[in-house]
């Protein structure tokens, strides 16, 4: 070995493919505790650490093997008093003297180990954080969904009359406590989606759809909305156009694009309109509303961002989550939620899903 | 599992002149490249079925469940699909190490559909239970793999995963991947490194039927003597061969002697 090599500030080892080690550098050797030549017809396992042993069978070698190199493994060796010293590897196989030889550097990674500890650990951290707040958003709105359902149920009830007369205000704060609790339902029903689409747990049907009827079956639950908000409602849609979606999940997203452009357009009204570039349907939902500003729109569907909730009457707030919701549940259809708009001018979402 | 399904997530591959099938199953860390010095020599007289784990290779990552791969009877069902739905019958199973247990698993399900188990450097137990039982490794010793596991696929597969799972979307790195071997999710590769070094498949042994080779490598860390011979013992119709080839990967490293001693036992069988 040239006195380069031998004394390079980086172990340097070869070795034949029986794991015989064929040649040391003065580097390592001085690195891992051994004396001059003590390595040479020794087998590599000799200077590995338990796990790197491990490691070196299933991923070290067969790589080198395959591919015929291998760069910047993490493999742990083992000194001569038995300590374990974190190096970075890098080989190649190359034929000398009449055999193939696996050449490797060594680099010791010491310092850059120990932080790779705690960003690895931070990680590890922050996943477990994020499952535990899944898993508490899921039980939450469970546990709270029961008893207001008891709440709404039981309004019902008393505005029958079963249990005795109601009066006509008897009746009106009924009729408040029902709506109320239809919107915290509302909210807690958009938590427990969200929850269920962020740890993979919703259920997908994907079928041959006709894209007109599940716009019609849309429109009929907001039609009165329209009506009172003294806003338009046009639609231009190809009524043979096919998609594949699941039902229930596209209209979870039309009605949500629908109310809010309803919540967020003060006059003029929502156009509704559908294409197809040959593989996909696009539907756009258009409204004249006041836009949204560039550095929103970025945001607009992360969870629990809300544009211009300032200017929502509270009764009509939402958690952020709905957005959020539609565009995961486009996604899991295999399809998309995009948003284009202009300050002023209007909004228009477009979803995109498979064509049938 | 229907066929084609089958197929596409296990990424089978089928080819050779023989009509007895011949089903590789890859062990942890790599996939079936790691058959790629042995299978050819085979092709002549069997039908060689090579496939992919669930979550190694070129196999549909998003079919991993990680409650079903939580032990190794979820890599068994893979073995399974395959086998049933290719509807093979009369295999030869070749397992490399932790899928010689998978191969076990299965042929104890379907004993009717398996001829033979061919185990290279296989292993029931990788931790010592004292003070009977060398397995080889201390638990601390695994704890330091899934470390250097870790610190690698930070670095490493860790790239070329987000890759793997949207290839679809993006043919253009499909090339990339060809070059790509041994690429595997890194959380999968985690999850498959704790159950195969944490599982004990000892109480398994007794039930085989299938009659099997144990292929015990000179001076493997991975599946020492110990437990060669410990498998020689407690398995039923097992043969025993020690090569001479030392590592726990001797179809890659010695591929000459692993195919002469696959051929001379099933030339004796």
């Amino acid at each position: 070995m040239d006195s380069l090599l031998n004394t390079a500030p980086c172990g340097f080892l070869a070795f034949a493919d029986d794991g015989t080690v064929r040649a040391v550098n003065a580097t390592l050797l001085e690195l891992l505790g051994y004396g001059r030549f003590e390595l040479e017809g020794w087998h590599i396992q000799a200077i590995l650490s338990p796990g790197g042993r491990v490691f070196y069978q299933t991923h070290f070698y067969p790589l080198l093997k395959l591919n015929g190199r291998v760069d910047e493994i993490y493999l742990s060796l083992r000194t001569k008093s038995g300590e374990d010293v974190p190096m970075l590897a890098n080989g190649i196989r190359r034929e000398r003297g009449g055999e193939t030889l696996n050449d490797c550097v060594f680099m010791r990674v010491t310092q850059r180990s120990r932080y790779e500890d705690e960003i690895l650990n931070a990680k590890r951290v922050a996943e477990q954080a994020n499952q535990a707040k899944a898993k508490f958003l899921s039980m939450m709105s469970h546990d709270l969904r029961t008893p207001l359902q008891a709440i709404s149920g039981y309004a019902d009830v008393l505005a029958l009359g079963i249990s005795g007369e109601v009066s006509q205000m008897q009746l009106e704060h009924l009729s408040r406590i029902k709506s109320a609790s239809a919107h915290l339902l509302r909210l807690i029903n958009d938590i427990l989606d969200f929850a269920q689409i962020d740890t993979g747990r919703v259920e997908i049907r994907i079928q041959n759809l006709l894209l007109p009827t599940v716009l019609t079956r849309a429109e009929a639950l907001v039609a009165l909305r329209f009506e009172e908000a003294g806003l338009s409602y046009t639609r231009e849609c190809d009524p043979d156009l096919a998609i594949l979606a699941d039902s229930d999940r596209l209209q979870q997203i039309l009605l949500n694009l629908l109310t809010n452009a309803i919540k967020f357009t003060e006059s003029g009204g929502v156009t509704v309109s559908c294409d197809h570039d040959g593989e996909r349907a696009f539907i756009h939902v258009k409204d004249t509303g006041r836009g949204i500003p560039e550095d929103h729109l970025q945001r607009i569907f992360d969870p629990f961002v809300q544009v211009d909730a300032e200017t929502v009457a509270p009764a009509q707030r939402g958690v952020g989550l709905g957005l959020a919701i539609s565009h995961d549940l486009a996604r899991a259809m295999d399809g998309d939620l995009t948003v284009a708009s202009k300050v002023g001018e209007g909004t228009v979402f477009t979803v995109a899903l498979p064509l049938a | 599992m229907p066929t084609p399904q089958v197929i596409a997530r296990n990424n089978v591959k089928v080819f050779g002149r023989g009509t007895q099938p011949m089903l590789f199953a890859h062990g942890f860390g790599c996939d079936q490249n790691m058959w790629r010095y042995l299978a050819p020599a085979f092709e002549d007289d069997y039908r060689i079925v090579l496939f992919d784990y669930v979550g190694a290779g070129k196999s549909d990552l998003g079919a991993y469940d990680p409650q079903r791969y939580s032990s190794l009877d979820g890599y068994a069902q893979d073995v399974l699909d395959v086998v049933e739905g290719l509807d093979l019958r009369d295999v030869i199973f070749v397992g490399h190490s932790v899928s010689s247990m998978i191969g076990i698993l299965a042929a104890n399900r379907a004993p009717e559909r398996f001829a033979r188990l061919i185990m290279v450097g296989p292993s029931p137990r990788y931790i010592n239970e004292a003070p009977d039982y060398v397995g080889g490794f201390e638990r601390a010793d695994i704890e330091g793999l899934l470390e250097m596991m870790d610190k690698n696929y930070l670095g490493w597969a860790q790239f070329l995963a987000p890759v793997i799972m949207k290839n679809e979307e993006r043919p253009e790195l499909a090339a990339e991947l060809e070059g790509s071997f041994c690429s595997t999710d890194p959380t999968i590769a985690r999850q498959f490194a704790q159950v195969t070094f944490f599982s004990d498949n000892r109480a398994d042994l007794a039930a085989v039927r299938v009659p099997s080779l144990i292929m015990q490598c000179s001076e493997d860390a991975v599946a020492p003597r110990e437990v060669g011979e410990y498998l020689r013992r407690r398995l039923p119709g097992s043969t025993m061969t020690v090569l001479k080839a030392t590592g726990h990967c001797p179809h890659v490293s010695h591929p000459e002697e692993t195919i002469a001693s696959i051929r001379e036992y099933l030339g004796a069988a």
